[in-house]
This record gives structure tokens, C-alpha cells and sequence, in this order.
């Protein structure tokens, strides 16, 4: 149920400005609309009052009826004001009743020669003002019979006072009810779907910012909640816990970068110049020499990539170490770079090859790391991966991406890698 | 069956009375301290485990390193290194001097013993640093005699790939497969003996005189040079 919004919120507008291009902001202008069209109807017809009272067959039902319509205008204008939308369809039906009633009662109350062409036989106007309201009933079919009762109680209201000279008059009368209760409902409903669209729109912008914010997020803190979690192992050696905490100090440098809104990898975006794709891969593979890994980098050694997607590979290939460090059990790592034959270097593949326990890809979902940190944050940088695994088989994940264009100036060293037990 | 016979060069004593235990597929025929008193009884043997850094306090001017390799091979016996030794210029000069594969101490023992039958068979045993070597050479057209087929099994272990996992990407059963693997690196073996370093550090892209500190050959130049013939047994640096 929607929450009843405050006068000065809904028509703060008016002060200055525009309306809001929200649905409460559609429904706000309508409500204008409307009781611009009930009450506009009252001022034409009030002056006419004198005369017609004169003129009536039944004085004090012609008064009564005026009384009616007066109540019923300004009751819809001031319940859609206070409310800052339309009516609920119910008292619209109501709204419709009355006034179809009005037209019935009207040959009682005004005699023949002033119900057509005449503001003394105000009703034919006082239901085109109502045709102009109701186009906002949300249900077409209470919509649709009460104004059909409203045209057939015109009908009734003229039948006795039409003649030759009045007929396209009288038929004038009918078609605007009908034609301009058909226009103002069209016009309405487009209106409240347009802003229902942008509503929606907002929404899903703001659940898109609001993922898009969790991803950061999980990219930001899933190498580093990985590495708490194996900090936490007790039969750690000495050497790996000294390595898992130089990790978890890189980490947290990503970490306050992120929390500080910059990019994740301090120095990421430092200049734009492309970097050394072999050196990116030595630095994340710098912080596992507990693992069994065997770089083969010679045959990438010229290849460079963006800052960015150095960024991201560095990360994925931690995400991915971390994996094998948790869960392969594995005798041989292999890291494997290759930029090609052309030069300068298009394109290249990085494959990290493991022969450990391996996994079903099909029956196992993936983790944080894997989706979104591999998978998901190479996929955005336009880069594609690959990964191969069967239960003891070992894992095999290929990565694979353009070259950037070739620099004017040599790709830079993301940061020296640190000291490494030799295996070349 | 009959087990292969094997002799073991390595200077420490506890890997030299633990061998015939925990190499229960090999006979060990004799285990040495150093590859001189090998020499000199010289026993009969399928193979030689040689470990290359045999110099200590003990037996400070032992013969060690390439040149270790060179003297066993060149006494008729198949030699497979097996050492701690990562650098793969090294492994590679190891396999330039003669030697018919390098098996690393780090491996379980399990995997060692495998490997040393291998060896005995006759195979070439390349260790996984040295493969990435292989596949650099011949992408830069230094080995040209390979075929399609092993140039593509030879990617493949580049990257870590087992025999099983090229067998389902390569669409060849898994016999195959080894088949040419053990071609091929009949071939890179042959061509590491017969290729001067020089050429092969053009290929790899170093300087000129990078292989020299390691391959066989140099450190003859060098005894010469200095008349110090125990200062350039071994050059591991």
C-alpha cells in the first residue's frame, strides 16, 4: 500500500520548477488537471444559477441538483488534492452515478427550451467535466459502464427537448462526452506508463549501482577473506603463514584503496601506460612460492596489456592460486604464458595448469573468486576464460586477450616482484 | 623379471644407503661418494643416478657439475641427474653433456623411481622447467626436424598437460602420444649435444656468453686458461 505523501511534498513543484518525472509526479499534474476541469465546470455554471432557478419547473430540486454537483466537484477536487492522486475507483463510480442521476433528474428540474445550448441546463456540461475526471479509473470496465450510464442518462436528459434545430447540437454534446472521456483516459494511461516506465528505470539503475557496488566489493575483500581463511589453518608451516601474511599485507593495501573509493590496485591507473603481462603474472605468482609452480613465461616476455585488465588478470591469478593452494593438493603448477608468433604481440594466452584433485565443473557452483573475480571481472575487460577440470584430473584454466597497441614507450613493471626461490 | 641395475653418485651418506631400499624396482649395484672411485671400480650398471654437487669439505676437489655428467656418460653408463639444482640452464647443459634425463630431489619418491626406470628403458626424461626450453626453441625455429603432431604434444606439456589431457583435446590415445614424446625429446637431446651454446643463446635470447658458465665444453677452455684444472670442474655458479 502506498504511503499517503504530504501536500507540500507532492505540489512542491509549483513553487518553482518542474513536476517530477515520477509516477507520483504524473499523478500530481492529473490531480490539477482535474480539479482544474470540476471546479472550471462550477465557475461557468454558478452565474447561470439566478436563471435557471427562475426558469425551473421545480425551483428547489433545480437547487438541490446544483447542490449535488457542487458537493460532488469540490468533494473529488479537495479528496484528489489531499490524497495527491486520483480518487480510488469506487468513489469515481460514485462520482458517475451522481452525475447520471443529475441527468435523469434534469428534465424535472429545467425546463425543455434550456436543457440544450444553455448553461441554465448546466448538465450536459457538467458531465463532460466528469468525462474529463474519470479517465483515471483504473478499472476500465467501472470506467467504461459508468460512462456509457452517463451518456445514456444524457440521452434521456435531451430526449424530450431535441428538435430539428438542435439535433447536431444535441449529437455535438453526446460525441464530446464520449470522445473526450476516451481522449482523457488514453492520454492518462500514457502518461502514468511513460513515468511507471522511468520509475522502473530508476529502479533497476539503482539495483544495477547497488550490484555493481557488491562486485567491487566482493573484488575488493575475496582475496583477502581467502587469505584470513588459510591464515587461520593451524598446521601451517612457518614459511607459508610468512607468505600468506605478505599477502594479506598486499591485500589490505587494496582493500583501504577501495574503501577510499580509488582503484583496488594502488597504482592501477598510474599513467595509462600499458604493462609487462609477464611481470604481472611473476608478481601474483611471487606470493605461492610454498606452491609448486613452474613459470613458463618466455614466450610472452614482449606481450603488454592495459593497466586495467593487468589489474584484473593479477587478481584473478591470485583468486585462482588461492584455489589451488586450498583445495588441489597439487604436485605441479604450471604457469604458462604465450603472446604468439606475430610481432608486435596481438594476443595472448595464460594457462594455469594444476595436476591436483580437480572438480566436476557441472556439479560444483562456483565461489566468489571464480565467478566474479575470474570469470566475471576478466569478462568485462573483453577477455575470455576457459577452465577444464575433472575429478582427479587436475584443473586447467585458460585466459585469453588482446595485446595492447604497442607503446611508444616500454610496458611498465606493475612492481618488482619479491624475493622468490629461484627456479630459473 | 629382472630389476635394472643401477649405480648412485651422491655425496651425502644417508641418500647413498637409502637408495637400495627405497628403489625397490632398481637393483643398486654400488653407490659412490664420488664419481671418481666410480670410475675407477666401475661397475656394470643400466644406469647412473648422479647427483652434480658432489664437492664438500670432505672431498672438496671431487668432480662435480657438467662435468661430472660428461665423465659418467663418456664411461659408457646412461645418466640420469638427480639433484636439487632448479636452474634450467643448468638441466640443460646436464642434458647437453650426455646425460639421458634429470629427475628432481623434490619429487615424491615414487615419481623419482618411475622416472629412473624410464631412464634405464632409454627414455629421455625432461623435467618441467626444461620443457618450457624446448617448446622456446622450437617456436623460434631452432628445431625444425619436429612434426606437426609433436610440436603439438610439446605445447602441450609446456603447459602442464598430462598424457590423459592431451589425449582428449589431440584426439590421440595416450600410447601415441608418448610415442612422441619420446621422439621428440630424442630429439632436442640430440640437439643440445651437437648445437654449439652460442646458437642456443640466440635462440633463447641471451647475451653472448651466458651459456658458457654452464655448458659442457667451457670449462675446459677455462682449465685451460688458468692451468687450475680443479677450479673449472664445475661451473654451477
Amino acid at each position: 500500500m502506498r504511503r499517503r505523501p504530504d501536500v507540500a511534498t507532492t505540489y512542491g513543484w509549483l513553487g518553482g520548477g518542474r513536476p517530477p518525472t515520477t509516477l507520483a509526479g504524473a499523478e500530481s499534474v492529473v490531480v490539477l488537471l482535474v480539479v482544474g476541469t470540476r471546479l472550471g465546470m462550477l465557475v461557468q455554471g454558478l452565474p447561470s444559477i439566478v436563471n435557471g432557478l427562475s426558469h425551473s419547473p421545480a425551483p428547489a430540486g433545480y437547487a438541490a441538483s446544483w447542490a449535488v454537483a457542487i458537493v460532488a466537484a469540490v468533494g473529488v477536487s479537495v479528496g484528489s488534492l489531499r490524497r495527491g492522486r486520483p480518487l480510488p475507483d469506487r468513489l469515481q463510480a460514485l462520482d458517475l452515478a451522481a452525475t447520471a442521476a443529475l441527468l435523469l433528474a434534469g428534465p424535472w428540474v429545467v425546463s425543455p427550451e434550456y436543457r440544450i445550448g444553455s448553461w441554465e441546463g448546466w448538465q450536459p456540461g457538467y458531465a463532460v467535466a466528469v468525462a474529463l475526471s474519470v479517465g483515471v479509473i483504473a478499472s476500465t470496465r467501472v470506467w467504461l459502464v459508468g460512462l456509457a450510464a452517463v451518456v445514456a442518462a444524457q440521452v434521456v436528459y435531451v430526449a424530450g427537448a431535441v428538435e430539428a434545430d438542435t439535433l447536431t447540437t444535441t449529437v455535438g454534446d453526446l460525441l464530446t462526452v464520449v470522445l473526450l472521456g476516451l481522449v482523457a483516459r488514453a492520454a492518462y494511461r500514457y502518461l502514468f506508463s511513460i513515468a511507471q516506465e522511468a520509475d522502473d528505470a530508476r529502479a533497476r539503475a539503482s539495483e544495477l549501482a547497488r550490484l555493481e557496488e557488491e562486485r567491487r566489493a566482493q573484488l575488493a575483500i575475496h582475496n583477502g577473506a581467502a587469505l584470513m581463511h588459510l591464515l587461520g589453518d593451524p598446521s601451517l608451516d612457518d614459511r607459508a603463514r610468512d607468505r600468506l601474511i605478505e599477502q594479506a599485507r598486499h591485500e589490505a593495501t587494496r582493500m583501504r584503496a577501495y574503501l577510499r573509493g580509488g582503484p583496488a590496485t594502488p597504482g592501477a591507473d598510474d599513467g595509462g601506460r600499458p604493462v609487462a603481462l609477464a611481470a604481472v603474472v611473476r608478481r601474483a605468482v611471487a606470493g605461492f612460492d610454498d606452491l609448486p609452480v613452474e613459470l613458463a613465461l618466455d614466450l610472452g616476455g614482449d606481450v603488454a596489456v592495459e593497466p586495467a585488465v593487468a589489474e584484473a588478470v593479477g587478481n584473478a591469478l591470485t583468486s585462482l592460486l588461492l584455489n589451488v593452494r586450498r583445495h588441489a593438493d597439487a604436485r605441479l603448477v604450471v604457469v604458462h604464458l604465450d603472446a604468439g608468433d606475430e610481432q608486435p604481440p596481438v594476443a595472448w594466452e595464460l594457462v594455469l595448469h594444476d595436476d591436483g584433485r580437480g572438480f566436476d565443473p557441472e556439479a560444483v557452483e562456483p565461489g566468489v573468486g571464480l565467478r566474479e573475480v575470474v570469470h566475471g571481472e576478466l569478462g568485462r575487460h573483453g577477455l575470455e576464460v576457459r577452465l577444464t577440470s575433472a575429478a582427479g584430473s587436475g584443473t586447467t584454466v585458460t585466459l585469453t586477450g588482446p595485446a595492447a597497441m604497442a607503446p611508444d614507450e616500454p610496458a611498465v613493471d606493475p612492481a618488482p616482484a619479491r624475493g622468490r626461490r629461484s627456479r630459473r | 623379471m629382472t630389476r635394472p641395475t643401477a649405480v648412485v653418485v651422491d655425496d651425502a651418506t644417508a641418500i647413498r644407503q637409502a637408495m637400495p631400499v627405497l628403489l625397490p624396482s632398481l637393483e643398486v649395484v654400488g653407490t659412490f661418494a664420488r664419481v671418481e672411485t666410480l670410475l675407477e671400480e666401475r661397475p656394470s650398471a643400466s644406469l647412473a643416478v648422479l647427483d652434480l654437487h658432489l664437492a664438500n669439505t670432505a672431498q672438496p676437489t671431487a668432480r662435480q657439475g657438467v662435468a661430472a655428467v660428461r665423465a659418467v656418460v663418456a664411461a659408457g653408463y646412461r645418466v640420469c641427474v638427480y639433484s636439487h639444482e632448479e636452474r634450467r640452464f643448468v638441466l640443460a647443459a646436464c642434458l647437453a653433456a650426455g646425460a639421458t634425463g634429470v629427475v628432481s630431489k623434490a619429487e615424491s619418491i615414487e615419481a623419482a623411481q618411475t622416472r629412473f626406470l624410464e631412464v634405464a628403458e632409454g627414455q629421455v626424461v625432461v623435467p618441467q622447467p626444461l620443457i618450457g626450453l624446448m617448446e622456446v626453441l622450437v617456436r623460434r625455429d631452432r628445431l625444425t626436424i619436429l612434426s606437426e603432431r609433436q610440436r603439438e604434444v610439446l605445447a602441450g606439456r609446456a603447459r602442464g598437460l598430462t598424457y590423459a589431457e592431451l589425449s582428449r583435446t589431440l584426439f590421440l590415445s595416450e600410447s601415441t602420444l608418448r610415442g612422441h614424446w619420446r621422439d621428440l625429446t630424442h630429439t632436442v637431446s640430440r640437439y643440445l649435444q651437437e648445437t654449439a651454446p652460442a646458437d642456443i643463446e640466440r635462440a633463447l635470447g641471451l647475451g653472448e656468453g651466458d651459456l658458457l658458465d654452464f655448458w659442457p665444453g667451457a670449462e675446459q677452455q677455462d682449465a685451460d686458461r688458468s692451468g687450475d684444472r680443479s677450479a673449472s670442474w664445475w661451473r654451477l655458479r
